[in-house]
């Protein structure tokens, strides 16, 4: 049975319908093309037609255009279409006509940048000209770096290389700086909330060493389709960009599908498993003889999945070679040959967390199956994008989870096929991002006291970076005087710039299988976790805190660990504040401890709690920006005399926002955490706290703080159109977190809201 | 709130705990910078690029007899034309780190050179840092004048690091005619399998008998001397920082001496002297065999496993010397030796499967006596070879039996 067939089987089965919303069916699209410009070298024409490309799709076209008149411009690039042209053209074409010209290429992964070289080698062997392509990376080894630094026409790179290796260095590297011509972004999208503020900066900081050896590099960025690329790219690079509108590849025909899994549990609300409904269907789809990747939303859940799917396949006869698992920790050979077993079709069968979504070179799959939402529009359609990248048929199934941003957008599937609302979010003026790059900033080259960063003054953070003795201010110039190499603390992917190293003990003097960052591994690898790899358990002895070890040896249980962590939040200073229908809202500063404590082992296969333990791990410490909601003194009293209770309500509505928020907001859900009080020590009286989860926040909390009447709007509208009947997953939890009333006292809660803005 | 409060905030709370909170100097009183400049013994001259500030000291100290013996080898760098020990500069410098990368600055660059009787040293001190331009000028001015930089761990540190700051003023590398010598290099080649490690310290404790005394600063102490003098204007531990550096060229002198004395040693057509240490004749042995002196490293390795076992086999306990000496002495075809330096090797305890595998090797083909390649492949875990002699073994076995019987019927 081919895909087509399975399609059609399951469009003809109501058990497999029942549960599903929507299933779209996305025409084909034909492609629009463009001819070969005349500024084109013709080299590169012959080169390309010679690969079999006649002419180029239209947004290739303009994108040799606008470099040509030497704009910086932004690309829309869904998967798989014809993106790297858009860059490559421009830069060989430079460096053809100048071999002194120099370009830098940017991708948010290490992988990704070994992927692009090979496609940028390829045609430059197939020019026959002497172009040197080489990636710089934390693998590179040092006998290598001195020739790339020196020789390296087209240096491609990741951003945390960028900031940590290449800027603090850039003596080194004067040939790159010195002629330096374009800077290409991929994968621009990515570059948002925290991520993006600190790539901002790097770039700030790349714009300034690029100056100093006079050079003044045009940007080409490329994006997964968002709403504003413009507007992000502008952000990112602190340029004027020019943004290229349409994409001009073809399409193949796409079923999606949007799955909602059946309640299982009416009373709980409780829906059947994401894991083992996606499972299910996943079996479907092999059985199909179908190429599939499968995105679950968390390394645990890749594990999980990738260790039923490996004994579903042996069951219709796909070996578990053919069936692997990929995401981050993993080390990078294996992940290279994971990626090459997917082009050349050895590997059938991929359970991945969204390190694939990026466009890493892994051919033509047929079907991807999500396991959740993936967090925004945009991510869904990247992966999406994965299935059926060159015109074939193909499909998605979307399984939702029973979280509520999942709920929303499965049962909204207009709001997800409408236009894309999303627009991508970035604050590079976010003051601790902006601080520890002004350091960096300063290590590289001394400051003038005039000098703008990133458009703006800052010798205010200059005097106090030189009151605490790191700077020196001498005559007009701010210099770095600290021991301290500063890039080393200043890690642009999370709070901590430690990573916990896993050494499986089982080996002949233990050896390194992968790693994890610092609050990650408080969850995942605390003293007697277990922790999944390569569908292998591992059962971790110990974990060396101080040493940053965790000591692993192989077992094999049938239970799995769950970790769970609290917070205590201490309101520091409100900024600003503003009244409310009911109670009034506040946007400030909030300090935040956090501590693993416990952790359960859950079962496989049954999900029953079997078991748990303690966890003696430090607190971590964290300073951010928070929204809150002041209720009324009295709101205690007033609910109990509706016989509810207002821990229960303030517990379920902070669940509930918790999760709609995100939705409105743009951002992920790991990105905004809620917590409530039934008295503030600092307001006195009930509040709810929604909190940006990174240090100084980048954002979130204030666009909260402006836009919170829609959000409780929407979260009173979902609340009331969930069917549970006492709290479930859902909505505010299930009862036995979040209280029994909880359900019942939210929906009171945020009804005052709706009789105070006077709505019937 | 202001935003100089909001930093605070946002700093204290977003540092790592066991991160060193810097030490505030607003209560400490300020001293005259100028008044501490000269306290120090530094002239403030003025030159093409800025002021800038020096002071010159003399050290007895004799210069090498010239000509200096070949130092190729030494060095790992192209062959230049011995120089004269005029020519030689030696450099070091104090900077505020070790961090590397653009932003640590050479705070105190010194420089010394033999003069008639002794070594002349000049000390250039970056009173802010402000003024780096001027010195690297004088710096890149004086340099002109020799064709040898020697530091220790320079090639690594001292001299990329001021091409650096060149760079960032724009500037060409003060040093970028003349030939490095790293005196690290040598250092580890001759000494290196002696000590516990190479630390400039403790080569001038343990090879020139120089030890720096108590008085001597630490160096991970140096970057903040000059943020406190920074910081207050006065004097702190500069002096300490001054001496420290010129004693640090005193001692990449005398260690230069060191040097060309195992050198000439060495010095192509020379015998090694009978009296050597084991460790010395090992590493000059090593030295030689680099310069595909066969001859003078199998005399030096020579010297040195009769050294080793006159001293009741101390040496011979150390598996990388034992392996450098069977490589070395194989060469020379002296087969007792080398089965000598096996079973001594063996004897005092390195029984590594790569030295029963020699021993095998050696008894099968060089010895001819199989039972012990048996005994020593066996030992050395080789499958294949155990295999093959006990066939030999076999095969000769069958052979002698079937001579004698054909003997006892004839």
């Amino acid at each position: 049975m081919n895909l087509a067939q399975l399609l059609d089987r399951l469009k003809a089965d109501d058990r497999f319908l029942r549960n599903v919303n929507r299933w779209e069916v996305i025409p084909p699209e034909a492609g629009r093309y463009a001819d070969y410009p005349d500024s084109l070298e013709p080299r590169l024409i012959d080169v390309l037609k010679n690969r079999g490309v006649d002419r180029l799709y239209s947004h290739q076209a303009e994108a040799v255009e606008l470099a040509r008149q030497g704009h910086s411009f932004v690309v829309p690039t869904p998967t798989a279409s014809g993106k790297t042209l858009c860059y490559n053209l421009p830069v060989l074409d430079a460096i053809l006509r100048d071999r002194r010209a120099r370009a830098l290429y940017l991708f948010p992964t290490k992988a990704l940048s070994q992927d692009q070289m090979h496609e940028v080698h390829g045609i430059v062997t197939d020019l026959g000209e002497d172009i040197k392509t080489f990636t710089f990376d934390g693998d590179t080894p040092e006998t290598a770096r001195r020739a790339i630094r020196s020789s390296g026409h087209i240096v491609v790179t990741n951003p945390d290389m960028l900031h940590q290796g290449i800027l603090p260095h850039h003596t080194l590297w004067v040939k790159l700086f010195e002629n330096l011509k374009y800077v290409v972004v991929d994968e621009v999208h990515n570059y948002r909330g925290v991520f993006g503020s600190h790539v901002g900066n790097v770039i700030r900081r790349l714009r300034r060493v690029a100056e100093f050896y006079g050079s003044d590099p045009q940007f080409i960025c490329c994006s997964a389709t968002i709403a504003n690329p413009g507007q992000l790219a502008s952000g990112l690079t602190g340029l004027e960009m020019e943004s290229i509108a349409r994409n001009g590849a073809p399409r193949g025909l796409k079923h999606f599908i949007f799955y909602n899994p059946p309640v299982v549990n009416r009373e709980l609300g409780i829906r059947q498993s994401v894991i083992k409904t996606t499972r299910a269907i996943a079996e479907r789809f092999m059985s199909s003889g179908s190429q599939l990747i499968i995105f679950a939303r968390s390394r645990m859940r890749v594990e999980l999945l990738l260790t039923y799917l490996e004994k579903a396949g042996r069951r219709v006869g796909i070996k578990s070679g053919e069936v692997r698992g990929y995401r981050g920790g993993y080390l990078p050979q294996e992940r290279r040959a994971i990626e090459k077993g997917l082009r050349d079709g050895s590997v059938t069968t991929v359970v991945s967390t969204n390190a694939l979504e990026l466009g890493i070179d892994i051919g033509r799959l047929d079907v991807c199956v999500m396991a959740g939402y993936a967090g925004t529009i945009a991510s869904t359609w990247q992966q999406a994008g994965r299935a059926g990248r060159r015109q074939n048929l193909s499909a998605v199934v979307l399984v939702a989870s029973s979280s509520p941003g999942d709920q929303y957008i499965i049962n909204n599937p207009d709001y997800f096929f409408g236009r894309s609302p999303e627009h991508a979010s970035l604050d590079p003026d976010n003051l601790v991002i902006l601080m520890s790059h002004l350091k960096c900033a300063a290590f590289e080259l001394p400051f003038g006291a005039e000098e703008n960063f990133g458009g703006r003054r800052v010798v205010e953070i200059l005097d106090y970076l030189a009151d605490m003795k790191v700077l020196h201010h001498s005559g007009d110039r701010y210099h770095w005087v600290s021991d301290t190499y500063p890039a080393e603390d200043v890690s642009l992917r999370s709070a901590a710039p430690d990573n916990v190293v896993i050494i499986d003990q089982a080996l002949a003097g233990g050896r390194v299988i992968g790693e994890m960052d610092l609050f990650s591994a408080q969850e995942m690898l605390h003293d007697d976790a277990v922790y999944m790899h390569g569908a292998q358990q591992y059962h971790v002895d110990k974990l060396d805190w101080d040493r940053r070890e965790a000591h692993v040896q192989p077992v094999s249980v049938d239970y799995y660990t769950d970790a769970q962590r609290k917070s205590e939040l201490k309101t520091l200073t409100a900024e600003s504040e503003r009244d409310f229908f009911y109670g009034s809202l506040a946007l400030g500063d909030v300090g935040l401890v956090s501590k693993v404590t416990v952790f359960k082992k859950i079962k496989l296969g049954t999900h029953e709690n079997v078991g748990a333990g303690r966890v003696h791990l430090p607190e971590m410490e964290m300073h951010t920006t928070s929204f809150w909601w002041e209720l009324p003194q009295d709101l205690g009293a007033a609910m109990s005399a509706e016989g509810l209770d207002l821990g229960d309500a303030l517990k379920g509505v902070a669940h509930l926002l918790g999760r709609v928020a995100p939705l409105f907001i743009m951002a992920d859900s790991a990105d905004l955490h809620a917590t409530a009080m039934v008295r503030s020590p600092f307001t006195g009286k009930p509040t709810l706290y929604l909190y940006d989860a990174f240090p100084g926040g980048v954002g979130y909390a204030r666009r909260i703080f402006e836009q919170f009447e829609d959000i409780c709007l929407a979260a009173r509208k979902h609340l009331s159109q969930c069917p549970c009947q006492k709290g479930c997953p859902s909505c505010v939890g299930p009862a036995v977190e979040s209280g029994t009333t909880a359900r019942e006292g939210a929906r009171w809660l945020l009804g005052q809201t709706g009789q105070a803005a006077g709505e019937a | 709130m202001d935003l100089k409060k909001r930093l605070a905030q946002l700093d204290r709370l977003s540092r790592r705990p066991d991160a060193a909170v810097p030490t505030g100097f607003g209560a400490a009183v300020s001293g005259d910078p100028a008044e501490t400049l000269t306290h120090l013994g530094l002239e403030e001259q003025t030159g093409p690029l800025g002021p800038f500030w020096m002071r010159s000291r003399f050290d007895v100290l004799p210069r090498p007899t010239f000509p200096l013996p070949e130092l190729r080898e030494f060095f790992a760098n192209q062959a230049v034309p011995a120089p004269d020990p005029g020519e030689i500069l030696f450099m070091d410098t104090e900077t505020t780190g070790l961090a590397g990368g653009t932003g640590t600055i050479p705070f105190l660059v010194g420089v010394s050179w033999w003069a008639a009787d002794g070594l002349e040293t000049r000390q250039y001190f970056l009173p802010d840092p402000g003024h780096e331009a001027a010195l690297l000028k004088e710096l890149a001015d004086l340099a002109a004048g020799f064709r040898v930089v020697a530091t220790f761990n320079g090639a690594s540190y001292d001299l990329p690091l001021l091409r650096t700051r060149a760079r960032l003023n724009r500037r060409e590398d003060p040093f970028v005619s003349l030939t490095g010598w790293d005196l690290l290099f040598p250092a580890r080649r001759l000494w290196g399998n002696r000590l516990e490690n190479c630390r400039q310290q403790t080569l001038e404790k343990e090879v020139c008998g120089l030890p720096r005394g108590a008085g001597d600063l630490e160096g991970s102490r140096i970057p903040q001397a000059w943020f406190d003098f920074l910081a207050s204007g006065r004097p702190g531990q500069l002096p300490e920082v001054m001496t420290h550096n010129q004693r640090d060229m005193l001692g990449m002198a005398h260690l230069l001496l060191r040097v060309v004395e195992a050198a000439r040693l060495v010095a192509p057509g020379t015998e090694p002297s009978a009296d050597l240490d084991w460790r010395d004749g090992w590493a000059l042995g090593r030295i030689c065999e680099k310069r595909r002196d066969t001859q003078l490293s199998l005399a030096c390795l020579e010297t040195a496993v009769a050294a080793a076992l006159r001293g009741k086999a101390r040496g011979l306990g150390e598996p990388r010397f034992v392996a450098d000496a069977v490589r070395i002495l194989k060469r020379g075809g002296d087969w007792g030796l080398v089965e000598k330096i096996i079973r001594a090797g063996l004897a005092a305890g390195v029984d590594t499967a790569w030295l029963h595998r020699e021993a095998a090797i050696l008894y099968e083909h060089r010895l001819i006596d199989l039972p012990k390649a048996l005994d020593h492949a066996r030992k050395s875990g080789e499958v294949h070879r155990v295999d093959r002699l006990r066939k030999m073994m076999d095969r000769r076995a069958t052979e002698a039996s079937c001579r004698l019987e054909a003997e006892m019927g004839s």
